[in-house]
């Protein structure tokens, strides 16, 4: 199997679990509950955005089930009347099939990520306009770094710091710690 | 008939605390009155412990929830899913505005009160504040001077432990502080700089209510800066860890929860209020309970709002207002993100720990010559901080890369919000809504308020000289603001029963107590009569217990 491949089944097989995990994870309301669809889909882009690497990835820490929760209560804005850049009827993974193609799913690994990038990158872009892929991914990074894993393991969380040191060495690739507070608030 | 209590305290929060334990101490019978319901210290910090994952909105709660029945308090920088049992219901606590008045009132009903939610910046105030009013006519003149008050400042600051660091400058007076918790790498360096070049201009460290050394069974802060869901270390200054215990232990405090006062009664034959008539929320049965003296305490909106509704025969405009002026001249400090800066140069340096403080430099502006085009002045508060993860959702990418981009720490960044002193004006008042009223039948507070032209002035020098800062310690300037934030967003809400000489200008003595009613407190942020550019709690505290003071003396000699 070509490392292309095995990317391809980790990531469908990760996609199918998560899923089948989402359903218990979504608050009550099947009404709100988006399409299994755009479920998979939403799996598949979280795993994209933040794949398994040393530490867990967006799908173990099970993110699209969180995702889809804060859609449906509303977090970041997206139930707002006049969110900037808000998809019509606030339909962001509605939008989200549409700007990544009917035949994303079954497109390789290389395709996908291609897709993707090329959303993000035109989201992120000097003076675009509001793009719901910025408050899509912005869901998808709280979802993960408020996770156990993705605070715990992706980062340092030290509950009880118990002392406050005003200065100390920054060493590269130290991580930051998911609990500082006001990092969260200003960052 | 003689009356119940020595003093029935209305309000259970910064100063109604401090109301009950002084008065309690000094051997009187106190009852103590609060609206919200019981809040035990430590048992009852239901969030404390609790993780992100361990919330089901990860700690930033649900905002359909929120947008409906929350809409005020969400506006709150430390309301979140962990400290929302802090915050009121504002579905079910309604106030109403006058047209074109943008306010948001910022509440905590419960025992504690805001003591739970209070950002504990304490500060002094000097007599370039309390001497204001008449230097520049806005306003009355304080009846009170900074000798007055500085004795009562010593002893709140060594009860309830405020860290700091004495800087010997004359418009903050230094206190009884113990050790300062530390700038960071980037302040000590700012401080340096900023007044190399401006000796006027001082950063300190922000003079907290947060232990630095452990004191009368409270542990020394933790640094983990979530003070807002409650302390069990009792490691900062609220209610449940310092003066409720002080009041209890002496056996002379009663306290009632789920408890409305709804009206203060007075006796037109003997001319003194007589006691509080008193609605229990949760089974709706009222009462009336007495005493010879009265403190109010309920918040400064609160304790006017109460005032208002109590009119009668004698008082058909609110209780104590033969003046016409209860409910005027409140005010909110006119607060904004003056400048937010990169700073380069410390990319090899980090810190450890989240310290519950940042930095403030004290007003330079129009103290011993005029050098603003303005009144009075500003002061920052603000301190140098270092991005985390969520600045991830500002940063293009996906992937791996991306992943490990997203946990690295950011660079240095200084931010300053400036926060200007709001002068009084009749303008700015609360009434009685003529028409809308509360699930009880109560008429609603009605609040008037704008920030006016030295407000805007004051806020506009505020940003070109923190740029101008910025710029001196090498910064690179993001952006600034100089537009204040809307009424109320400083919490700082103050004013409507203000102290004064004069009984046809102000509603309190310089004790605190109404000029029409001899046994009537009010010792809440409603007496203030300016408000300065620092925080007030700190003398909303150092009022209340020179009150107390004087209410004893009168009490044990038979005064009142």
């Amino acid at each position: 199997m070509s490392a292309v491949d095995r990317r391809s089944v980790l990531g469908g097989s990760a996609s199918l679990v998560a899923a089948s995990l989402l359903w218990s994870d979504i608050a009550r309301g099947a009404a709100a509950v988006p399409p299994a669809a755009s479920l998979r889909l939403l799996t598949r882009v979280c795993d994209l955005v933040i794949p398994r690497t040393s530490a867990p990835g967006a799908v173990d820490a099970k993110v699209p089930g969180f995702v889809a929760l804060a859609l449906k209560h509303g977090l970041e804005g997206t139930l707002g009347p006049k969110a900037l850049g808000a998809p019509v009827g606030n339909d962001y993974l509605g939008w989200l099939g549409s700007a990544l193609g009917k035949d994303f799913m079954a497109q390789p690994p290389r395709v996908q990520t291609a897709r993707l990038t090329q959303i993000d990158a035109a989201a992120y872009a000097p003076n675009a306009a509001p793009s719901p892929w910025r408050t899509l991914k912005a869901l998808i990074l709280i979802g993960y770094f408020t996770s156990e894993a993705g605070a715990t393991k992706a980062l340092r969380y030290v509950p009880l710091p118990g002392r406050f040191d005003p200065d100390l060495q920054l060493k590269p690739g130290t991580k930051s710690i998911s609990n500082d507070w006001t990092a969260v608030d200003f960052g | 008939m003689s009356a119940t209590f020595d003093v029935i305290v209305v309000g259970s929060g910064i100063t109604g605390g401090w109301a009950a334990k002084e008065l309690t101490e000094a051997g009187l019978k106190v009852l103590m009155i609060e609206r919200g319901r019981k809040i035990e210290h430590s048992v009852d910090y239901e969030t404390e412990l609790k993780n992100p994952w361990d919330m089901p909105f990860r700690g930033f709660g649900d905002a359909e929830l929120y947008a409906r029945e929350y809409a005020v308090q969400m506006r709150n920088r430390h309301f979140n899913e962990f400290s929302q049992s802090h915050f009121v219901n504002d579905a079910q606590n309604p106030y109403s505005v006058e047209d074109g008045t943008d306010f948001s009132w910022f509440r905590s009903y419960q025992l504690g009160g805001r003591s739970l939610t209070w950002g504990r910046q304490s500060y002094r105030w000097s007599d370039y504040d309390f001497g204001a009013n008449k230097a520049d006519g806005y306003g009355t003149d304080w009846p009170i001077r900074y000798a007055d008050l500085a004795p009562w400042y010593d002893k709140v600051e060594s009860f309830i432990g405020v860290s700091g660091a004495k800087e010997g400058i004359a418009t903050l007076p230094d206190g009884q502080f113990q050790p300062p918790m530390a700038l960071n790498v980037v302040e000590a360096f700012a401080r340096e700089k900023i007044r190399a070049k401006w000796p006027d201009r001082v950063i300190t460290i922000g003079r907290t209510a947060n232990l630095t050394e452990a004191k009368d069974g409270r542990a020394p802060c933790q640094n983990r800066n979530i003070c807002m869901r409650g302390c069990s270390f009792g490691a900062y200054f609220s209610t449940q860890s310092s003066t409720l215990p002080a009041a209890q232990k002496t056996g002379n405090l009663t306290l009632l929860t789920d408890s409305l006062v709804e009206q203060v009664d007075y006796d037109p034959a003997s001319k003194r209020v007589t006691g509080v008539r008193v609605l229990n929320t949760k089974t709706g049965a009222r009462n009336t309970h007495t005493a010879k003296v009265v403190f109010l305490n309920a918040g400064s909106f609160n304790s006017v709002h109460l005032l208002l509704r109590s009119r009668s025969e004698a008082f058909p405009h609110g209780l104590a207002n033969s003046s016409g002026v209860l409910g005027t001249h409140i005010m909110d400090h006119a607060s904004t993100l003056s400048v937010a800066a990169l700073i380069p140069g410390f990319e090899a340096h980090t810190t450890f720990g989240n310290r519950p403080t940042g930095v403030f430099m004290p007003r330079f502006r129009n103290l011993d010559k005029k050098d603003g085009d303005f009144t009075r002045g500003y002061s920052f508060q603000g301190g140098a901080l270092q991005s985390g993860w969520t600045a991830a959702k500002r940063m293009a990418g996906i992937g791996a890369d991306f992943k490990r981009k997203a946990t690295e720490i950011g660079p240095w960044r200084m931010v300053l919000v400036g926060f200007a002193e709001s002068l009084p004006r009749a303008s700015n008042r609360l009434t009685l809504d003529p028409v809308k009223t509360d699930a009880h039948g109560a008429p609603l507070l009605r609040i008037a308020f704008a920030h006016g032209e030295n407000e805007h002035k004051a806020l506009a020098d505020a940003k070109a000289e923190a740029t101008k800062m910025m710029e001196a310690i090498g910064g690179h300037v993001m952006f600034g603001f100089d537009e204040p934030g809307q009424g109320g967003s400083a919490i700082h809400e103050m004013g409507g029963a203000r102290m004064g000489h004069d009984p046809a200008t102000s509603v309190l003595d310089k004790y605190s107590r109404a000029h029409d009613v001899p046994n009537l407190f009010v010792t809440d942020g409603a007496q203030m009569a300016s408000s300065a550019t620092q925080n007030p709690s700190l003398t909303y505290m150092a009022l209340t217990a020179r009150a107390c003071d004087h209410a004893v003396g009168l009490l044990k000699s038979g005064a009142v």
